[in-house]
């Protein structure tokens, strides 16, 4: 079978398909109410929920700051944590703000692949960089909150027996431990195949011609 | 040409018809609507992101199916369906979207404007996708060798 034969086919399919696959209006106006699947609007979704989450926690941390029955290490604590999720909502404004900016599909299928595969590089470096660096941070902030809350009497004395101190750094360990992998798992299922799938399909394009 | 299943059909004609009605406020009038139309389509094809399923799909049976019961079944016309089918799913992403465009009876200029290569690069993928073919439809289960 030649090339020919084979668009011969392909016609004759079209032709005989064709009437079956109108869809009416009212059934394209239903489409456009659905949600969009692809890659971005998945990724703007999610930097929706966690800006929205920042914002709750900023609203909770501030009122703990300047209302809550704390001692001033509690309140500076609390202070803490509420600057570093304004830091992190201005950093998914930005990047919420640089990937709508982007229209990926318009553009010829090389140039819009090298965005997206841009977009989802950029993406996960900045939430590798989340990840890896001011997650340990945030437990370890979080873990002297919550332990200056629970302790009665003078923290740093109770934090500083032994089987104390023991148990929190095995705590630390085995959290920061567990989760690097875990996170790096969860990535890597999310969108890592799909990034790799878009990256062969934009090395196909890029060969070179011989 | 990029999925499989009626469900997974489904979902990616929608997402087609919704980026393109999000698209069309931004287009132009640089490039031809069609060709505008097949890159927005293409481009959401290819970079159409599913889960994978686990399960194997439980579709309704579509009309196609119902109309089985009425119509004089083809078996010449199926045969040419499922080789045509066997021959495309062997072609990786690219190949497949220059084979329908071209299937489509585009010219190697609009391909090369859709996809986004130079004509050359066009013409050797064309003759790379032909001796493909060729080699896929002239094996013994197609009846040509």
């Amino acid at each position: 079978m030649e090339l020919h034969e084979l668009k011969s086919i392909w016609k004759e399919i079209s032709e005989e398909h064709l009437p079956q696959k109108q869809v009416a209006s009212s059934e394209i106006r239903k489409m456009l109410k659905g949600k969009t699947q692809n890659a971005v609007s998945k990724i703007n979704r999610s930097i929706q929920l966690e800006g929205g989450l920042m914002i709750a926690m900023i609203l909770a941390f501030s009122l703990n700051s300047l209302f809550g029955s704390l001692n001033l290490f509690e309140k500076s604590l609390s202070a803490v944590i509420m600057l570093m999720c304004l830091g992190f909502s201005a950093l998914y404004w930005v990047k919420y703000r640089r990937i709508n900016q982007i229209e990926i599909h318009t553009h010829n299928l090389k140039t819009s692949l090298e965005q997206l595969i841009g977009i989802l590089d950029s993406f996960f470096t900045f939430y590798k960089s989340i990840s890896y660096y001011l997650i340990p941070f945030s437990y370890l902030i979080g873990f002297l909150y919550g332990f200056s809350l629970a302790s009665d009497g003078d923290m740093l004395e109770t934090l500083m027996r032994w089987e104390v101190l023991l148990l929190s750094l095995l705590m630390s360990v085995l959290v920061i431990a567990l989760y690097w992998p875990v996170c790096k798992w969860f990535s890597k299922k999310l969108y890592g195949n799909y990034l790799d799938e878009l990256k062969n399909c934009l090395q196909e394009l890029e060969e070179v011609p011989v | 040409m990029y999925v499989d299943g009626e469900e997974d059909r489904r979902d990616l004609f929608q997402e087609i018809v919704l980026q393109l009605w999000k698209s069309y406020p931004k287009f132009r009038g640089e490039a031809k609507v069609s060709t505008w139309m097949y890159r927005v389509a293409l481009n959401t094809a290819i970079s159409h992101y599913r889960k994978k399923r686990k399960r194997p799909q439980k579709s309704e049976l579509s009309d196609s199916v119902y109309r089985i019961a009425d119509t004089e079944y083809d078996y010449a016309y199926e045969e040419k369906l499922k080789i045509l089918r066997d021959a495309i799913e062997q072609l990786n992403k690219v190949e497949k979207a220059i084979l329908m465009l071209y299937l489509e009876d585009k010219d190697y200029a609009e391909i090369a404007e859709t996809v986004g290569i130079t004509q050359n690069y066009v013409r050797v993928r064309m003759n790379r996708i032909k001796n493909k073919l060729k080699q896929i439809l002239n094996k013994p289960q197609y009846g040509t060798a």
